[in-house]
C-alpha cells in the first residue's frame, strides 16, 4: 500500500471516532434583498398564515392535518 | 427564507396549517438587526439564531410532536417535517397507551439522529461565537456532554435530545426558554451592511436598528459585535454555496410521507 493509502486510511478511521464532521469552510451565502423579497411573497401569498393558533388548530383538525405554528421576531411579510 | 424553498413549501401546503406568532418581547426572545421588506437575507446554518426563531410542529390538537430552534435549511427542515408527520401517526393510534405513545415518540426522536446524513450534520455546527459563548456561559450545557477535550454536539443532536425528553407535550406547557437556550441572545449578521464578498461595513451598521428583546442582550459578558474571524467564513472567498437552496433529490429518504 502506498503512503498515501495508509494516511487517508488512517484519517478514516480517526473520523470514524470523531463524534462531529472534520472542519471545513463554513459557506454563509448573501441574499440580496430583491431576491429575499421575492422568497417572502412566495411564502406569503402561497400559504395562507394565520394569527391565532386556536383558529389554526380548528381548521388542522376539519382538514385532518397538522399545524405548523412559527414563532419570529417581526412580521413574516418582510419586516424582520 | 428556506419555508419558500420547496421540498418545504409544498409540504407545508400539503399536510400543515400554518400560523405565526411574533415573539418581540417574550422573555426567551433575542435579538436581531432590523430588516425592512427589500433588506438583503443570510443562509446560514441550521439551528442559527435559536431565540428568534421557534418552528412548531403540533398535532391538531395543540400537542408538540416537533420543534426546530433558529434556521434551518430546506432539505433538512423537510427531514424533520417527515419526522413530525409519523409521530402524529402514533399521537393519533387510539390503540396505543399514552406510555407506549412516549416511548415511541423519545426513540423516535433518537432514532432520527442516525438518519441525518453527514452533510446535515455539517451544515448543524453551531457557528464560531454561539460556541464561544456557550463554552464561555453554560460549561455544562448538554452540547458538551459526553464530548471531551472542548468537542461539542452539533444543533440537529441536541435538539432531537432535547425533543426526546419532551414526549408529546402540550405547545402551553412546551418550555421554549429551555428549549431554545443555546448560543447567544443576539443573532445579526448585519445583511443590509454586507457586500457579495461577505464584507462588512462596520462602521455602517453600527447604528443599525434592532429587534426583539434588547435586554437580553445586556447580559454580562455580551459582545454585540462577535469577531468576524469567529463566523467561520471562508475567507477566500471561493466557495459561496448557499446553504438551502439546494434542491431535494428525487427519492430521498422522506421518513412516511405520503407521496
Amino acid at each position: 500500500m502506498r503512503p498515501v493509502h495508509l494516511i487517508a486510511t488512517a484519517s478514516i478511521l480517526a473520523l470514524a471516532n470523531c463524534p462531529i464532521p472534520p472542519a471545513e469552510p463554513q459557506a454563509l451565502g448573501l441574499l440580496s434583498g430583491q431576491l429575499a423579497h421575492d422568497r417572502v411573497t412566495k411564502l406569503t401569498s402561497q400559504v395562507h398564515w394565520h394569527n391565532s393558533l386556536y383558529q389554526a388548530e380548528d381548521v388542522a383538525r376539519r382538514e385532518g392535518k397538522m399545524v405548523l405554528w412559527l414563532h419570529m421576531l417581526g412580521d413574516i411579510k418582510g419586516d424582520t | 427564507m428556506s419555508l419558500s424553498q420547496e421540498p418545504t413549501l409544498s409540504a407545508l401546503n400539503k399536510y400543515f396549517v400554518c400560523g405565526v406568532r411574533d415573539i418581540t418581547g417574550e422573555s426567551y426572545a433575542g435579538a436581531s438587526g432590523r430588516h425592512d421588506n427589500f433588506g438583503n437575507a443570510i443562509v446560514t446554518t441550521n439551528g442559527a439564531g435559536p431565540h428568534n426563531i421557534q418552528i412548531f410542529m403540533l398535532a391538531a390538537d395543540g400537542t408538540v410532536l416537533n420543534c426546530l430552534p433558529g434556521y434551518w435549511s430546506t432539505q433538512d427542515l423537510y427531514q424533520e417535517i417527515s419526522l413530525a408527520y409519523q409521530l402524529n401517526q402514533i399521537w393519533q393510534n387510539q390503540s396505543l397507551s399514552v406510555g407506549d405513545k412516549q416511548t415511541y415518540f423519545r426513540t423516535m426522536q433518537l432514532a432520527h439522529i442516525q438518519h441525518h446524513s453527514p452533510a446535515m450534520s455539517r451544515r448543524s455546527r453551531m457557528q464560531g461565537f454561539d460556541l464561544q459563548y456557550e463554552k464561555e456561559h453554560r460549561p455544562n450545557s448538554d452540547f458538551f456532554s459526553g464530548y471531551p477535550n472542548g468537542r461539542a454536539k452539533t444543533v440537529d443532536v441536541v435538539m432531537h435530545q432535547r425533543m426526546a425528553a419532551r414526549p408529546f407535550v402540550a405547545y402551553e406547557h412546551f418550555d421554549v426558554a429551555n428549549y431554545c437556550d443555546y448560543g447567544k441572545p443576539m443573532y445579526d449578521k448585519e445583511e443590509d451592511y454586507r457586500d457579495s464578498s461577505g464584507h462588512v461595513d462596520q462602521f455602517a451598521a453600527r447604528g443599525a436598528p434592532k429587534l426583539g428583546n434588547l435586554e437580553s442582550t445586556s447580559r454580562k459578558g455580551y459582545r454585540e459585535q462577535p469577531d468576524p474571524r469567529l463566523w467561520g467564513q471562508d475567507q477566500s472567498g471561493t466557495s459561496r454555496k448557499l446553504w438551502g437552496q439546494e434542491q431535494m433529490p428525487a427519492g430521498s429518504t422522506t421518513w412516511g410521507l405520503a407521496k
